[in-house]
């Protein structure tokens, strides 16, 4: 089963998504995983990690740090049973695979990829996602809400925002319930309510 | 106490004064404004919600709007960052206080709790 969870920047969507995975696993004994694609970066990036950290506490969580190349990531299983995992969050794997991997040299604009480089970043994420539902017995990827703000941006982050608008539309298509969270409120748009 | 949120521009004070009777008395226009506002002067957040609170708790089925602020790309601004999460977690509490939320798209209400 997957389940995909968006929303804005402080919208609740990670708690909801937490506890979500909790409801899912109902009585069964906890086997979860949580994949964090969040690379520490500064004191603020820190501060968000712990802060997820303590969301967490509690919640019989095994932490798995991953940053970008998720096709090779083996989860631990736990007397052969397959675990429930939650991703968080596509927003930062989608930057990790377009910034962190080889890019080819091309010219074009600063910091913007050749069209392969591209879609090779959406191929690893997608490849990332098809070896995590092959061996886990329930997804839920959290993913961020960015495409309303009004503005626009400079062709690096427009690639970005494209990256990850193409991906939350292939992953809607694949997940068995989609989930908006408004202010802490899930909106089911696909699917649900769980 | 109502909240409503969604975008910019979105019919949100036209919903808020329709739900008032036309009460504008009974309606906090934009507290997204008044959160950064007071979070720009140093304020915390916590002591922020309680003032709103408090000030909708003062008579009955008050209405309070806001702009939701988190659809966007991370600002790289510090400030503008840290305070568009912190709005974003003062609308978690309120809507969790809240008997009615709505969220308004192109002048069109969606009851999303209540």
């Amino acid at each position: 089963m997957l389940v995909t969870v968006t929303g804005g920047s402080g919208s609740g969507k990670s708690e909801f998504a937490e506890n979500l995975l909790l409801k899912l696993d109902g009585s069964e004994p906890a086997n979860r995983i949580y994949v964090a694609t969040m690379e520490p970066y500064g004191q603020e990036g820190e501060r968000r990690i712990q802060r997820h950290r303590e969301l967490r506490r509690g919640k019989d969580f095994e932490t798995v740090e991953r940053y970008r190349n998720l096709k090779n990531l083996v989860l631990p299983m736990e007397d052969g049973r397959r675990p429930s995992v939650l991703l968080e969050c596509m927003s930062n794997l989608a930057a990790n695979e377009l910034y962190g991997g080889c890019q080819t040299e091309g010219e074009g604009p600063a910091g913007v990829l050749r069209e392969e480089d591209f879609l090779r970043a959406k191929q690893e994420i997608f490849a990332g996602l098809r070896g995590l539902l092959s061996q886990a017995k329930r997804l839920v990827v959290v993913t961020g809400e960015i495409f309303s703000d009004g503005l626009s941006y400079d062709a690096s982050t427009e690639q970005y925002r494209r990256l990850l608008g193409e991906v939350n539309r292939e992953l809607s298509a694949w997940s068995d319930v989609f989930v908006e969270v408004v202010c802490s409120i899930p909106l089911y748009l696909k699917g649900g309510p769980l | 106490m109502i909240l409503i949120v969604g975008g910019a521009y979105q019919g949100k004070g036209a919903l808020a004064l329709e739900l008032a009777d036309g009460d504008g008395d009974r309606v906090l226009f934009n507290i997204h404004e008044r959160i950064g506002a007071a979070l720009r002067a140093g304020r915390s957040g916590e002591e922020i919600e309680e003032e709103l609170f408090s000030e909708a708790a003062r008579r009955e089925g008050m209405i309070l709007t806001a702009d939701e602020v988190g659809c966007g790309i991370i600002p790289m601004d510090e400030d503008l960052r840290v305070c568009r999460e912190a709005t974003g977690r003062i609308l978690c509490d309120l809507a969790g206080r809240a008997k009615e939320v709505y969220r308004v798209t192109a002048g069109i209400p969606v009851k999303i709790k209540g």
